[in-house]
């Protein structure tokens, strides 16, 4: 077998960090009972720390390990997770990290896809139970007299969005206080 | 004893081919509560705290199912009142029950994942001849983790003690998880980084199958064969 090159060993540990954020965020979300899931900041960040391929397996590698290590339910958002990764990278490649506003505008802008992309799991599967946050909002809107589908979307808009954006500028922020040395093995592993 | 990933390959493909050939009650529950007793029997003596761990995944699901659904959910017609004040929905309650053992399965799937050795599944995934990056992502992702769950707890500690609001409403904790997580993932992708040439210079990444066979164990055929008795029973509880 080939030896691998210094370039493909830096996207595997990159990457390797960037799924170990996702699923350590997510367990700590579920541990401090946060209403948000916080599982996606490392698929977001790998949008603009390793090429695309590695990314995308950032998302689907991130829900498998955490169906095994946070919860059984994590697994069937892996769709999700890959919205995320494309929305990252495109995002990365307009600039949107460069200033807050337009992180927070992408953070808003994936909150809102992801709720979409979500929310059919969230209903045929799980049954329009899911983190207690959103969960909760769901509940309050069922009992205000919409239907399971208008619920679950809407909560999920909510807390989507919010997580989104917490991802977006937590990256945002993180990308700013890289070390020099670090930004350019970015610049080079993201091509 | 941990499993060898053919055993929880074979829980997975069994379990989704009882989603298909069973009712959620009385099949579903019977095949599941199975699966547990032969989950628990074959890890009885470690301290893998398994059952513990299926109750904290499932439990978080079953209360909501049954309140959403058997009490909220106004999709359901109205059956009759507790104390005359709330609503009780019998076909909700039906349905979120058959949820919740739904859940409890795939928890039960899960578990059967989280007992299989992690050097067995490194085999066998450089058997599956999967890329070598593939792997590599898995199994650094797998073990970095932990280490990262570690670090933020730390950090979140040492913050909490120097006076910034990392447990203070819910607002400020949000506030706060730029501070929290810079300190963590600038940290380790400097490690990260730094760890490349050794992890070239050791030789990692070029992965060769064992030259060991790959014999099926008599314990992963008998815990197979078990699966599909349990399977085969249920069948025949739903029959009547």
């Amino acid at each position: 077998m080939a030896q691998p090159s210094s370039r493909m060993m830096r996207a595997v540990v990159f990457s390797a960090v960037c799924i170990a954020l996702n699923v350590g965020l997510n367990k700590v979300a579920v541990v401090l009972q946060l209403p948000v899931f916080m599982d996606t900041v490392g698929t977001v960040l790998s949008g603009a720390m390793v090429p695309p391929i590695y990314s995308i397996l950032v998302g689907i590698v991130s829900n498998l390990i955490g169906g095994v290590v946070t919860h059984p339910s994590i697994p069937f958002y892996i769709g999700t997770q890959v919205v995320v990764s494309l929305m990252s990278i495109f995002g990365y490649r307009r600039g949107w990290f460069d200033t807050l506003p337009a992180a927070v505008g992408l953070g808003l802008a994936i909150g809102i896809v992801t709720a979409i992309v979500s929310a059919p799991i969230t209903v045929l599967v799980f049954g329009g139970v899911t983190e207690p946050g959103a969960t909760a909002l769901n509940a309050v809107l069922l009992a205000a007299g919409h239907d399971l589908w208008t619920s679950v979307l809407s909560g999920s808009l909510v807390v989507s969005s919010v997580d989104k954006v917490i991802a977006a500028v937590s990256v945002w922020a993180l990308l700013r206080r890289m070390p020099e040395r670090l930004k350019v093995a970015r610049r080079t592993a993201a091509k | 004893m941990s499993f060898r990933p053919a055993v929880a390959g074979a829980a997975t493909i069994v379990s989704i081919v009882s989603l298909f050939l069973l009712s959620p009650r009385w099949g579903g529950i019977v095949y599941t509560a199975l699966l547990i007793v032969l989950l628990l029997l074959a890890r009885r003596g470690d301290r893998s705290r398994l059952g513990p761990r299926l109750i904290a995944w499932t439990a978080p699901f079953i209360m909501p199912l049954i309140v959403v659904h058997g009490v909220l959910n106004a999709q359901f017609p109205v059956t009759s009142w507790w104390l005359d004040m709330i609503p009780i929905r019998s076909a909700g309650l039906t349905f979120g029950s058959d949820l919740a053992v739904r859940i409890l399965l795939f928890s039960v799937v899960a578990a059967y994942w989280l007992s299989v050795d992690r050097d067995a599944m490194v085999e066998a995934l450089i058997r599956l001849r999967l890329p070598t990056p593939l792997i590599m992502l898995a199994m650094q992702g797998f073990v970095m983790g932990r280490l990262v769950q570690e670090r933020i707890q730390a950090i979140h500690l040492a913050q909490r003690a120097r006076g910034i609001p990392v447990s203070a409403s819910l607002a400020q904790r949000i506030a706060s998880m730029p501070a929290l997580l810079v300190p963590v993932v600038v940290g380790t992708f400097v490690e990260a980084e730094a760890r490349v040439p050794v992890l070239l210079a050791h030789g990692y990444g070029r992965l060769e199958p064992s030259t060991r066979s790959a014999r099926l164990e008599l314990r992963t055929v008998i815990l197979g064969l078990a699966m599909l008795v349990c399977l085969a029973f249920a069948m025949t509880v739903d029959q009547y």
